[in-house]
């Protein structure tokens, strides 16, 4: 009888630089929660028993789950997820943990690292808020966590590209800050 | 003799770097001209045409001569300016442009032979005899074209991109820059302020006045946290919507051994507001010979001598039309300089101990290598004045270069004596200081033209004289644009910084226009030469574009199966087994199993959404042309998807796994196209659909499981009943594995055989393309790849990209049937129109004992091959090891009257004519009884 494992994302996911560090998170889970037309309130109700908002357009929920605004009337879950058992009927659900990675990036010089690859302002990105854009033509979420923790979600299939990215940046950062005069 | 007299405003530690060969010894803070200049180095190039001896003519930027190649192997880059380069320990540099060296050039006998290579000679020349411009000519001018040689071996060093956001960008470290960065921050502005050089100050670093004033305002701006003020960052380009490009050279200055960091970095600054202090820069006046090594601009040698301390001669000549001259003359006396001054003006303030001349000019230079003296001209008397070097005061030219950029057209002002911003700026800039034409003093009049006989130089990177611009002007070419590009005046790596408004000034004076009526040409993104590195940043090798690898990757490069690009995707194209050395032999060998026994496909890359709502099927009744209202739960139909103008955009199949959920699948290159355009339709076109759309593309692994064994091996992997009586052809289920791992099965088939796919979460995706194997290994269970998929799907005669390729419709691809005509769909109106609905064009099948090249034109037998004789094209081909032949696909107009007839495929790309025979495209089981098995 067979047994199926699992694979991460990508093998080594971790990089540690002075002041940055960017670690893949792996075994999320992720679900897309889209309300059926009418049931938007009834929705919300159910999720804020449970502490869970959701956010508006360029906002992020961080606790006691991540709540990600994906789409108009749609947004993403991620972490310890609400039960959604009683919602049956009224909510359109989608498993998306195998659907992106996500990479905490942590440490004071993340931001200039950040400004290496976000295209986007600063402050769409800070503390609470969260971006969809592009990193090297990959399209991802920049998350704004605390002072100086984010998070970044991209497809699955490109973490290593993603990963490579975001290192290549760290390098330069590391590089400028230590060996440029 | 050119020698340091004191340490100026630079560092006091000797720097080693090499030149041409030479050792030479300069100080910390050097650029590579000052120090050049510090060891009596006068001559650093070769024009580029007359191969005539130059020096530095400025100390910034906009420097035309002093371009040398620095760095060598990966590391070397040509046409470096001497000006900016910053010395640094070990530089080596060469000089450009001169065969066998840099004093002795063969091609400096082009000097004698200038009357006959005057502007505008190509236009003249090499076209006869007309079989000497491919095999002589061309070879000859593109070897003596350019001024630096690439090193044909890649570029060794990191680069870097960024993108930065501010309220206020200031453009220039000088005193107005400074004091407009410090005015916006103090009201609560975020500023970035961009500076050229290596300090902040500006124009007041080359002066001889102390710095106490700019010291205190930088010492201010540095201390302000409103402000990021970044060194060695030149603006490049002002765009749309407020969007600054910026190059920041990180370790130009570095020896590159001990640094790691990128070499520069490409900004793109977005800014609500942009102020311009970019200055001013002095410019020439054309006399003959006026481009001898050791002629200068007045405010260069003035700065080489502030700045780093340099005094380029013992005895100096200061010619001008400009009160700015004088400061020339009183820097070089103070510094023990001989100095004789020649004022074209009336009169000037003079200077207490110098020899000056007004009412009188520079006519003529003297000197082979270096200056030796200038022939001035006064009240009709012509004398020389022995020299070692020349400092000309032309006049001011305000740095206008980015209000260009969006078509801004720069005016003249007489009261500046230079070009001055128009009216029409890119939006939220203001120009402040000497770059709106706003000097601290000078009074001026005009000096254009001196010349005697015309061998005057105007720009000297070019080689374009004032002779060059009246036989333009003689021979038509009166606009300045026509100039331009006549002469190439303007067209050089200083994009006529220094040559446009003194060629414009010449123009005028000869053809009597004014200059106001004249105009300038514009200047053009980017200000100064950009590495094509830079613009390349991160974007290189692999990191070019991002990679998609697809579940099953670890085991496909373990298997040393070949890959294969599909946009993003890493695909496997087909896995070879030891002992076989071409690729036909592996690809042959998956088609035949997959029809004998049974294989594995990798198929993730196919587009999946996830449709649900109660309102999903109707929503896809409307973007699908065939019917999905009465498609049973468990059950999954192929849909063909059609464009607003009827012509097929993708095709697919949609699965209803519950009433409100179907998962729907698209190719692989219109994943993201099919997503797009779904989303369009809910939100714009039916927003009061009940629907919610999800692509779910990553997190499911798809195996395409085919071949008569199929259903054998799939039955010993999932938990659920799959004989042909409980899950019959295109059914499709939700359920699991036998191990619990939950799971999809849609038994659907590109290949033609009893199929299925198999979905997983993709974290189980490698581990299940493994036991699928390894539990098929008894049933002779083997991977596939691209190549067999592509190979098995042509037998079957099933459509994909290279049939959906934007022109063609439901009815040429033989599914005119699909387009349901009871119901209102996407397409359907349009496809209904004339021309699509009587197209005659159908896909057929061809055969052939000869290889068909697919892109093809079929033309009758016995018809010249050519475009009025063609009855349609190749789309798809392939040898079938299945039939033993080889096989295409395409269209042909009026198909019906061609079945089982001969024809041509003929690709005059590939010179290839072959004989195919017109049959069905359905090669394998046209009646489709295996799928149904």
């Amino acid at each position: 009888m067979f047994k199926l494992t699992e694979a991460p994302a990508l093998h080594a996911g971790k990089y540690e630089l002075a002041e940055l560090s960017i670690e893949l998170l792996d075994n999320t889970s992720r679900l897309s929660l889209a309300p059926l037309k009418g049931e938007l309130e009834q929705v919300e109700n159910v999720l804020q028993q449970q502490g869970v908002s959701l956010p508006a357009p360029t906002e992020a929920v961080l606790n006691p789950c991540m709540v990600l605004p994906l789409g108009q009337g749609q947004w993403l879950l991620q972490g310890r997820l609400p039960d959604l058992d009683i919602l049956e009927g009224f909510v359109a659900l989608t498993d998306q943990s195998d659907a992106w990675s996500g990479f905490a990036l942590q440490g004071a010089k993340v931001p200039k690292m950040l400004e290496r690859l976000v295209a986007n302002a600063p402050a769409t990105y800070a503390s609470g808020k969260a971006v969809r854009t592009q990193i090297e033509h990959i399209g991802c979420w920049v998350i704004g966590l605390t002072q100086n923790e984010w998070q970044i979600l991209g497809p699955r299939s490109s973490a290593q590209s993603l990963f490579d990215a975001l290192k290549h940046a760290a390098d330069a950062v590391y590089a400028l800050t230590h060996n440029g005069k | 003799m050119s020698r340091r007299v004191s340490a100026g405003r630079i560092g006091t530690s000797a720097v080693r770097f090499n030149f041409d060969g030479n050792q030479y010894e300069g100080r910390e803070g050097d650029s590579l001209a000052s120090a050049l200049l510090a060891n009596d180095t006068l001559l650093v190039g070769r024009s580029f045409k007359y191969h005539r001896p130059r020096g530095l003519l400025t100390l910034g930027s906009e420097e035309p001569n002093g371009l040398v190649t620095v760095g060598v192997r990966g590391a070397q880059t040509p046409n470096t300016r001497a000006t900016t380069q910053e010395l640094y320990e070990g530089l080596t540099a060469v000089s450009q442009n001169r065969f066998p060296s840099l004093k002795f050039d063969l091609l400096s006998i082009n000097d004698r032979l200038s009357r006959f290579l005057t502007a505008g000679f190509y236009y003249k020349t090499f076209m006869w005899p007309k079989s000497f411009w491919e095999s002589v000519y061309e070879p000859l001018i593109r070897r003596a074209a350019g001024l630096g040689r690439l090193s044909e071996v890649e570029d060794e060093a990191q680069y870097d991109k960024g993108f930065l956001h501010c309220d206020t960008l200031v453009i220039g470290g000088g005193l107005a820059g400074i004091e407009s960065a410090l005015q916006a921050a103090n009201q609560g502005k975020q500023v970035i302020l961009c500076e050229e050089f290596s300090r902040l100050g500006g124009a007041l670093l080359f002066e001889s006045a102390p710095l106490t004033h700019i010291d205190a305002l930088v010492a201010e701006l540095e201390a302000n946290a409103n402000v990021r003020v970044m060194i060695r960052t030149t603006v490049q380009g002002a765009y749309d919507h407020g969007v600054y490009s910026a190059v920041t050279v990180n370790t130009d200055h570095i020896p590159q051994s001990q640094t790691k960091a990128p070499r520069q970095t490409l900004w793109r600054i977005y800014s609500k507001e942009a102020v311009l202090a970019t200055g001013a820069h002095e410019r020439m006046i054309a006399f003959d010979n006026n481009d001898r090594p050791g002629v200068m601009l007045s405010s260069a040698l003035r700065g080489y001598l502030n700045y780093y301390g340099v005094l380029t001669g013992n005895s100096c000549v200061v010619f001008g039309c400009h009160d700015d001259a004088r400061k020339t003359v009183v820097d070089l006396k103070a510094a023990g300089a001989k100095v004789v001054w020649v004022d074209t003006r009336a009169s000037h303030q003079w200077v207490e101990g110098v020899e000056s001349y007004t009412n009188a000019k520079v006519v003529n230079t003297r000197g082979r290598h270096r200056i030796a003296g200038v022939e001035v001209e006064q009240q009709g008397r012509r004398f020389w004045i022995n020299c070692e070097a020349l400092a000309v005061s032309g006049g001011w030219n305000p740095r206008i270069q980015l209000t260009c950029h969006q078509g801004g057209r720069p005016v003249w002002s007489a009261a500046v004596g230079g070009f001055v911003p128009g009216t029409k700026l890119p939006p939220g800039m203001q120009v402040v200081g000497a770059a709106a034409g706003k000097f601290l003093d000078g009074h001026w009049e005009p000096a254009w033209d001196l010349s005697v006989k015309g061998a005057a130089f105007v720009d000297q990177q070019n080689d374009v004289t004032v002779k060059d611009i009246k036989l333009a002007h003689q021979e038509g070419f009166v606009s300045v644009e026509h100039l331009k590009r006549y002469t190439t005046l303007g067209m050089a790596t200083d994009q006529g910084k220094n040559a446009n408004a003194l060629g414009i000034g010449v123009l005028s004076q000869h053809s009597g226009e004014s200059i106001e009526s004249a105009g300038t040409t514009l200047f053009r993104p980017p200000y100064t030469p950009v590495a094509i590195g830079t613009l390349a940043g991160r974007s290189r090798g692999k990191d070019f574009k991002p990679t998609r690898l697809t579940p099953s990757h670890e085991f496909a490069t373990r298997c040393g199966a070949a890959l294969v690009t599909v946009g993003n995707w890493l695909r496997a194209s087909y896995f070879p087994l030891a002992g076989e050395t071409h690729w036909r032999e592996s690809v042959d060998r998956e088609a035949l199993t997959v029809r004998q026994a049974v294989g594995v496909c990798d198929v993730t890359t196919l587009g999946k959404i996830d449709v649900q709502g109660r309102d999903a099927a109707e929503f896809l009744n409307r973007v699908y042309a065939n019917g999905f209202l009465k498609l049973p739960v468990g059950k999954t139909r192929y849909g063909l998807m059609l464009r607003e103008d009827g012509v097929v955009f993708d095709d697919g199949t949609a699965a209803r796994l519950a009433q409100n959920h179907f998962v729907v699948t698209t190719t692989t290159a219109n994943a993201v196209s099919v997503y797009r355009h779904m989303e369009f339709v809910h939100q714009c076109l039916a927003p009061e659909l009940d629907v919610h759309l999800i692509s779910t593309t990553e997190a499911w692994a798809q195996f395409a499981v085919a071949g008569p064994k199929s259903r054998e091996l799939v039955q010993r992997v999932v938990d659920l009943d799959i004989s042909n009586e409980a899950f019959g052809f295109m059914a499709c289920a939700g359920t699991k594995l036998i191990d619990g791992t939950p799971a999809r099965l849609f038994r659907i088939s590109f290949s033609g055989e009893l199929a299925y796919e198999l979905a997983v979460p993709t974290r189980f995706g490698n581990s299940l393309m493994e036991t699928l194997l390894d539990v098929g290994a008894d049933l002779g269970a083997v991977p596939y790849g691209t190549e067999a998929l592509g190979v098995l799907r042509i037998e079957k005669g099933h459509a994909a990209g290279n049939e959906l390729d934007g022109r063609t419709t439901a009815l040429n691809l033989g599914l005119g049937q699909m387009v349901a005509q009871t119901k209102d769909s996407i397409g359907r109106v349009l496809a209904n129109r004339t021309e699509l609905a009587q197209s005659s064009v159908r896909l057929v099948g061809f055969r052939s004992d000869q290889q068909i090249l697919t892109g093809s034109w079929l033309i009758p037998d016995g018809a010249p091959a050519e475009q009025a004789h063609t009855l349609g094209w190749i789309s798809s081909a392939c040898y079938s090891p299945n039939l033993g032949c080889y096989i295409a696909i395409g269209f042909i107009r009026d198909a019906q009257d061609y079945m089982d007839t001969q024809m041509r495929a003929v690709s005059l790309l590939d010179a290839t004519d072959v004989k195919v025979q017109v049959v069905s495209p359905h090669f394998v089981d046209p009646e489709g009884e295996r799928l149904r098995v």
